[in-house]
Order: C-alpha cells, then structure tokens, then sequence
C-alpha cells in the first residue's frame, strides 16, 4: 500500500493533462514512463474510462459512492449466510427440508459454486498477491457476486478469474493506507483517500469488473440449446471464424489462405486470446499497458477482433512457413514484442485496420513492422466473399450466400492438366488465383513447368520424333508445334480479356465502397450481386477453358480453326445455363443478376486492349499509417480511404469502354479444343476431385467446398450429392480407412504436410458437426500436395 | 518447422473434470515437468513429443483443453482426429470419478469410434486423501472395455506408461493396417505409371504426369 504522500504525488500527476476523458485518452496514447496509468494512478485511470467515461469528473465521487453502497448491499444480501454460516444455524428452518427455496439449499448450491469458482482462484498465475488468502477470498466472493448477479452469462466460466485478478491487483495497488489519510484536514486530499479506500476495493473491483464483462461476456457466451445447436451458434466459434475468414481474409489474404490451409481452426488460439483480453499472450506489465490503452480507446471490446488479426499480421512470416504445430504454436505461445512496439501498440494497429480495413491496411502493417511487404497482396481481386461492407451482418450473409464462389484453387490440379489453365496461371489474368498460387508455391512450380513445357516443345519441333508427346497433351488435332503456339496465344488472349472482366468488377465493387453505402440497400445488393455474378463467371471460365467467352472482334489468327461448331455457341451455355457452371446457393442470384437486362449487359466486358500486365502493387508507404488523426473518432466508415488505396482502378479506364452482348455468339475463336481435357485417356481415368467425390472417401469432402469445387460444368456434383453419406453416419468409407491409408501413404513423403494429412485424416470424427468445421480441407490436400511437392 | 521424422502421427486427448492434473499429465509426459500451482487450461493447450514403439518413430500430439469446456466451443475440433483419449479423474476426488461416465458419453458421441480411451486415475501420490478404490476403477474400464492405469504426475508415476499404451496399440493397429494398404497403393501406383509415363515420350509430360500420380494417391 502506498504512503500518503506517494499517492498524491501519483493523483496530481494522474490529472496534470486535465481531469477529462480526452485528455486521459490522450496521455495514455503515449504510453511512456509518464502515462498517467503508469506514473499516476492507473485504477483511477481505469475507472474514468470503463466507468464515468460521460460523466464530469465532479461526479465520479458520487458515482464511486453509489457504486460501493449498492454493492455492499447486494453483499449482505447473496453472502450473508457464506459470510456467516452461524446465522444460518440459528434459523428455525429444517436444513434438511426438501424446500428448494429453503437458505439451506441455496447456501449448498452457492457452495458448489464457490467450490467450482475457487479451484481456479486457487490456480491463478504466480503473482504472489494472487496468493494471499484476502486477495483470494476477495476475487472468489466477487465472481461468485458476478455471477448471482448475471445469471444469464450461465454461471462461473473458466477464464473469468484470470480477467478480473488484473484488476484486483490494480485497484489494491492504488489504495491508499487509511491510517494516514483520516489524519489529514485537506478535503481535497480526504476526497482521495475516499476514492481510494482499502476498504473498497472489492467493490471498486467489481464494479470495473462487471463493466469489462458488459461486454466480455459474450466471449463466454454458452448456448443453452441442444449441443449441437450449441457448437454452431456458439459465439466464441462464430466470432473466431469471422476473424479468420471475414476480417483476415480482408486484410491479409495470403496468411487467411495459409492458415485454412493447414488447418488451423481460429479458435484453438482465439479462445484464450479472447476470453482473457490477452491476459496469458504477455508479460504482467505489458498486459496492463495494453489493457490501458483497450480501456482507453476501446472501453466495449470492439476492436478485439482486429487486435487479433494486428497480432497474426505480426507473426505472419513466420505463419506462414509453418505448419500446423508450429502455428499453433506460435499462437498459443505469442513471441513478445520487442519494444518499442509492444503489445498496446496492436491497438494502435487495430485502430488503424479499423479505418484501412483492406489488404492495403494489412501491407501497411506488415511492412511497418517487418520492413517486408507481402508480394502482391495490394493487387488482391476482391472475390464476392470480400466485398467490403461495412455491416458485418450483411457482410456474413453475402459471404454465406456467395460461398460456392471461392476455392479457385481446388482446381489447380486441372488446371495443371490443361495446357490452358497453365497458361490461364500464367498470364495473370486471374491475379486471384495466382496470388493463392504464389502463397502456396504453386506458380513458381508451374513456371518451372511451363519453363520445361516450352523447352520441350521447341525439342519437339527439332527432332519431331516424338508427336505422341504434343498429342497427349493437346489432342487429335493436327501437328504439334503450330497447335501449340496457337493454342497459347489464344489462351493469352483469353486471360487478358478475362482479367478485364475482373477488374471490371473489382472498379465496380471499389465505386460501390467509395459511395459509402448511402441510399438505396436494394441497389448496392444487386451492384454486388452482379459483381459477384461476373467474378463467378470469370471463375468457371478460368476453371473451364473450354467455356468460350462471349466474343468480340479478334485478329483472324485462327486460321487452323481448332474449335469446333458446338463451340460457337459456348457462351450462351456460360450465361443461361449458369446452373450447370455454379452451383450452391449463389447460383439463383446469379441467375437472377444477369437476367436482368442491363446486368447481363454489364456482366460481360472485353478489353480492346492488348493484355495487361498485373498492375504493381503500389510502394509501401509506412508514413501513410498515422493513428493520431483519428484519437476520439469511435465509429469511422471503415472504407474511408478506398479511393486512394485501390491500386487496380487505373486499369479500369482500359476495360469499362468496351462492352459485349452476351447473347451475340462469338466468332469461332477464343477456345481450345473441345476435347476432354487432354490427359483424361478413355483408357486411364486420372483420379480427380470429381472421382473423389464418387469414391467412398467422399464423406472427407467438406460440403460447401466439395460443392464448389466441383463447379465449372461438371455433372459430378450430381453424383457427390448421392454418394455422400448421411450425416452423423459412419462415414462412406470409414474413418479408419481413411487414417490408414493416409498414413501409408504419407511415410513414403518426406512431406513437411503430412502431419497435417495425418491429423486430418488420423480417425476423423464422421459427425456431422466437426464436418461443419472443417471448413476447406481434403480439395486442398489433394488438389495441391503434388504441386508444392515440386515447387 | 517439423521436420523430424516420424512414422506415424497420433493425436491424443486428455479429458476429464477440471482439475483432476490433465495439463501436469501432458507436461510431465512432454517435458518431464511438473507444475504444483499449474493455471487452469483455458481453451485447449497442446504439446508433442516423439517415442519409439516397436522401430517406429511415433509422434504423440497431445491435446489438452479446460475441465469446464465439456459441451463448449472446441468439443469438435477438439475430438477430431484423436486416435486415443486418456479419460482423467482424481484419486482424491470421487466427483471426478463419477463424472467419468458423462466423459464417456461425450467421447462416444463426439469422437470416433475405433478411439482407444484408457481410464486414468491420477494423484495417486494422495495416499492419504484416496477417494476412489484403485478396484473402482478397474472395474469400471473392465465394465465399459477401456484400459485403464493409476498415475501420479506429481512422481512421474506411470504417466509415460499411459501414454505409451495408447499409443502402442494405435501403432499395433496401424502396423498392420499400413501394411496392407502401402502394398496395394504401391501396386496401384505401379500400374497408374504405367498408364501415364510412357519413357518413350521423355520429358513431355512430366508435369501432367507428376500431378495426376500424385492426386492419384490422394484419391484412391
């Protein structure tokens, strides 16, 4: 406890920035040595900004003073019989009377429940105050007070110890020895001695303690449905996932990519992260410096999500050459900080993120803290699943509905069979799926590939001795040698123009977000609607290369006419009969989207330009990031600065003059042969997703992605439907076979994923429910071990 | 990065009531450390550690999560994958022990079902405070078909043991599993080579021919 003297000293320089919540804010901003949380009185600090945050500070005694008398009240009330058990037995009631309203039994009940509460304040971190049987008395009666108060937080959830000891400690550290401040005549200092009585620092405690929770307690939030009901609507599990698949995806694609792909369910780690503000991730002093400046700035929790992505933004390098254990691990033991930047500073990041809620804002980060920037993330296509919005509710709805769009990658594996879709990575045109391709090493092996492929087609042209090679790969028709550089270029042609569809969207989304949402909902739902139909579109065209697209003029460079007349009418396919491209829910809007007149109209553009390059992304800009301007704005438009951010707009210019009828069919250009794709010999069907899915392994296909997977006009998706086993079942094949095979197979590799593999695959659980949560997993595995394998 | 080497990759759970000692089970297996006043889990914790059973190199993955999470946010992924469970109770505590059929409950209704569970008594270094008969115990495993052992990882009693049974019979099993299935996915493999690499055709195709093998293997 501290001396009088010390205490006022600490008080004045509490208050020497001025006695408002503003200026408090401000000071805490500079979290040096002389933060009025650090060199003056941090409880008081706390309580200014979590409990009299609107009220002057003339007020706050008063308030302290209603506070305390209620609380002792509520006390004397729920603890009377547990404080004294003698009361208890001097009443004339029965103990054993099969009353469930008798005091006996509530003073049972409230005794499991102190039992249940203790055995984890007894098991508090090794700060020795924590220990002291007082301290420890105290913090079991507050949460105990907590929960008989709050019975609809669904009583004492682990966790909740370890987020009101901090603020135990606080609060005592400040009170002031009383013995001393009775004997002073100066009322100013007696109003002191008041606000810091040793005597109230349990209710002063609970009181911050029950305002934290306010909030908090949704991290602990239980439903009390069915169990199932419970685990899908659970919103530590829903708020993890939005973290991981909302907010990161937005942010930092690559690592939200990386992170799915090894598996690593976000709330693993986000459940201690969250559940205690941190508490366990750093060192006692830094946490409370950080609990500052989230008390300060953030005083309901609602940058918690985005101080959660600044966290793995941090480590992202190192996330993202690790596998699943090593993430895990990095999470679940968060390397600390190296000052200057320690951990308030990722509130500072999450205020930020806040305003510049893309992947500009995430390179900003990144590279303000590793000096490195991600390759080409600030070129990132928004897919419908990243449309930004500020609503989070709208935002989760559009992701759900859209959800049959994303997974690009589950057809790598195809793509790498035709030399189409090599080209199609290539060239750049879908910047979406090379960017995943370039996170997962895909693109470097296709270029080494493609290096190779072209070597060997110019040796074809040499020694024209082996043509089966060129026919393998390109079918039937004709010679080798000039099929190839034709087919190249026309798929070069293709890219470019569907890279110009993209980016068309991309403008219009980008416009969509600069308008700031205002006026009519209806209008913004179906510009996104249709900017998600036309990504779908370029998506199962990129997945099809044999999807001719709507045609405009091009140079006659056809002249071996590969395709074929049912060709020509390609395009009509791609745009009526959508169903049969996309399927999942999206697929009705899709519909509905280009239907319309003008939507159909718009869904399609063609560049007249010559293919262009992928736009660079732009210089990082570290001075761009500057937190200061907005100290006391709370509720910013998360897309404020979109305009300036948006490194594809000037591309836009180039590909929004020129627009096509869909319906017009195309002159007989643009696709390849209309052979099945070139390695699938009627002789040996190559295994593919669309087998897998028919096989009896088919149950390890996640619904949605196995779904969308599966688009790009293939009827499989008929016969997954079937062949699926009924939830909760034992799962088609087995889960044993399963395991076991994989195991088999993995000993054979060397491979740095197998451990992934094996955990996947290691016995999985066929209910229904941890299917849900697999979310992506066996298209991934199977679609891209291979690659990386030769990357 | 992992990248030792091992055969096989096994995940274990530990379950069972709030402070029965899972997470001192896990760090006295892991890291031969025991922690008297360990913080209670929050959320799931997990550590491994490699063994040898019968030539091969096992790498146990442990999982370890908070008593009170029964029925909580992780039930799924945390079961998912797990080829063996340690089912903990207290020695001292017979609540602990009655609990253990609830735990059960929830193993069969969340975890596969070939798991291999072993019944743990933990604290036996609580001579003096026993609450459940080392009989009781027995007999139950016996009773419901799980092994079963008595621990003290406060002594480092028997908890490699433990740990070592489940996963050696997991090896057992998947021995002889993998036998049979790395003999067929050979010959399979065989055949798809021959399907597709024709040395004739040289450096052509290598890389469609890598990529289907290799997806081959995943699908069959």
């Amino acid at each position: 406890m501290r001396s009088l003297t010390d205490t006022k000293s600490r008080w004045e320089e509490t208050f020497r920035a001025g006695a408002g919540i503003a200026d408090l804010q401000r000071a805490v901003k500079f979290n040096g040595p002389n933060s009025p949380c650090a060199a003056g009185l941090r409880s008081v600090c706390w309580k200014a900004f979590l409990l009299w945050r609107n009220a002057p500070s003339e007020l706050w005694p008063e308030l302290a003073r209603e506070a305390r008398a209620s609380y002792s009240a509520l006390c004397d009330q729920h603890l009377r019989f547990i404080r004294h058990p003698e009361q208890l037995a001097a009443l004339t009631i029965d103990p054993l009377a099969d009353d469930p309203d008798s005091p006996w039994d509530t003073v049972r009940k409230d005794e499991t429940v102190r039992a249940e509460i203790l055995q984890d304040v007894s098991r508090l971190p090794d700060e020795p105050f924590y220990h002291e049987a007082p301290v420890q008395t105290m913090i079991l009666d507050i949460l105990f007070m907590y929960c008989k108060l709050n019975p609809s937080v669904g009583g004492y959830r682990q966790g909740m110890h370890e987020l009101l000891a901090p603020i135990v400690w606080v609060v005592a550290q400040d009170a002031v020895d009383r013995a001393t401040a009775i004997s002073t005549d100066d009322p100013a200092e007696t109003l002191m001695a008041e606000m810091l009585d040793p005597a109230f620092v349990e209710h002063d405690a609970f009181a911050l303690f029950s305002k934290v929770m306010e909030s908090a307690s949704t991290f602990y939030e239980v439903d009390n449905g069915t169990e199932l009901e419970a685990q899908q609507r659970n919103t530590i599990v829903e708020r993890s996932k939005y973290i991981h698949e909302v907010a990161l995806m937005k942010i930092d694609e690559e690592l939200a990519v990386h992170l799915r792909n090894i598996e690593v369910l976000p709330q693993i780690f986000l459940i201690r992260w969250i559940r205690l503000l941190f508490g366990r991730e750093f060192e006692f002093g830094e946490l409370l410096t950080l609990w500052d400046t989230i008390f300060a700035y953030d005083p309901t929790l609602e940058l918690m999500d985005l101080i959660c992505v600044a966290m793995l933004l941090r480590i992202r390098w190192t996330l993202l050459e690790a596998d699943y254990s090593v993430a895990l691990q990095s999470m679940l033991k968060y390397p600390a900080p190296p000052p200057p930047h320690g951990p308030h500073t990722f509130v500072d990041d999450a205020m930020y993120l806040r305003d510049h809620f893309d992947a500009d804002g995430g390179v900003t980060l990144i590279f303000k803290y590793t000096g490195k920037s991600p390759a080409s993330t600030s070129a990132t296509t928004p897919t419908p699943s990243r449309v930004p919005t500020p609503s989070f509710q709208k935002f989760n709805s559009l992701r759900q509905r859209t959800l049959g769009a994303r997974a690009p990658l589950s057809t790598s594996a195809r793509i790498l069979q035709q030399p189409g879709g090599v080209e199609a990575l290539l060239q750049g045109a879908a910047k979406n799926m090379i960017q995943r391709g370039e996170k997962l090493g895909i693109n470097q092996a296709v270029r080494d590939a493609m290096g190779e492929f072209r070597r060997n087609v110019q040796g074809l042209q040499e020694t024209r001795s082996t043509p089966n090679g060129g026919r393998s790969l390109f079918g039937e028709a004709g010679p080798p040698t000039p099929d190839l550089s034709l087919t190249i270029t026309l798929m070069e042609r293709r890219n470019s123009r569907l890279a110009a569809m993209l980016d068309e969207s991309v403008s219009s989304l980008k416009l969509l977000a600069t308008s700031g949402l205002e006026g009519e909902k209806e209008q913004h739902i179906e510009a996104v609607e249709i900017a998600a139909a036309k990504v779908q579109f370029v998506k199962a065209c990129l997945e099809d290369p044999t999807l001719a697209l709507p045609e405009e003029e091009l140079p006659p460079i056809n002249t071996l006419a590969i395709s074929s007349p049912t060709e020509v009418s390609a395009p009509t396919v791609a745009l009526d009969t959508t169903p049969v491209v996309m399927t999942s829910s999206a697929v009705d809007e899709t519909r509905t989207a280009l239907s319309t007149p003008e939507s159909a109209k718009a869904s399609i553009a063609s560049p007249k330009k010559e293919p262009q390059p992928m736009p660079l992304p732009p210089a990082n800009q570290p001075d761009e990031m500057d937190t200061d301007d907005h100290d006391e704005e709370d509720t910013l438009p998360p897309l404020k600065s979109e305009i300036t951010h948006s490194p594809s707009r000037p591309l836009s210019l180039s590909s929004s003059s020129s627009q096509v009828i869909p319906d017009s069919p195309p002159p007989s250009t643009t696709t390849t042969t209309q052979q099945p794709t070139p390695l699938q010999r009627p002789t040996g069907p190559i295994p593919t997703r669309s087998t897998l899915a028919q096989s009896s392994f088919a149950w390890m296909l996640e619904p949605d992605t196995a779904i969308s997977s599966l688009a790009g006009g293939r009827p499989h998706s008929v016969s997954f439907s079937s062949v699926r086993p009924p939830i909760g079942g034992g799962g088609g094949g087995g889960p044993g076979g399963g395991g076991d095979y994989s195991t088999a197979q993995q000993r054979k590799r060397a491979n740095p994923n197998r451990e992934r593999n094996a955990f996947l695959f290691g016995e999985v659980t066929a209910d229904g429910v941890s299917g849900g949560e697999a979310a992506l997993s066996a298209d991934q595995i199977f679609g891209l071990q291979p690659i990386r394998r030769g990357g | 990065m992992a990248n030792d080497e091992y055969d096989f990759l096994f995940k274990v759970v530990l379950i069972g009531d709030s402070g029965v000692g899972k997470s001192n089970l896990l760090s006295r297996f892991t890291r031969n450390e025991f922690n008297l006043d360990s913080k209670s889990t929050i959320g799931v914790e997990f550590a491994t550690r490699s063994i040898q059973i019968d030539n091969k190199t096992i790498k146990a993955q442990i999982w370890d999560t908070a008593g009170q999470e029964r029925y909580r946010a992780i039930t799924s992924a945390y079961y998912r994958g797990a080829v063996g469970a340690l089912l903990v109770y207290d020695i001292s505590k017979s609540l602990s022990f009655e609990n253990v059929t609830r735990w059960l409950k929830e193993l069969q209704g969340h975890a596969d079902s070939n798991i291999v569970i072993m019944l743990v008594g933990n604290k036996t270094d609580q001579r003096h405070l026993r609450a459940v008969p080392t009989e009781d115990g027995k007999n139950f495993a016996s009773e419901n078909g799980l092994s079963f052992i008595e621990t003290s990882a406060l002594e480092a009693t028997n908890v490699d043991l433990a740990f070592q049974n489940i996963l050696t019979s997991n090896t057992l099993r998947r021995t002889a599993i993998y036998q049979i299935v790395s003999s067929k996915s050979l010959a399979e493999e065989g055949a798809d080579v021959g399907k597709k690499f024709d040395p004739r055709e040289g450096n052509n195709i290598s890389l469609s021919q890598e990529g289907s093998k290799e997806e081959s293997k995943g699908c069959c």
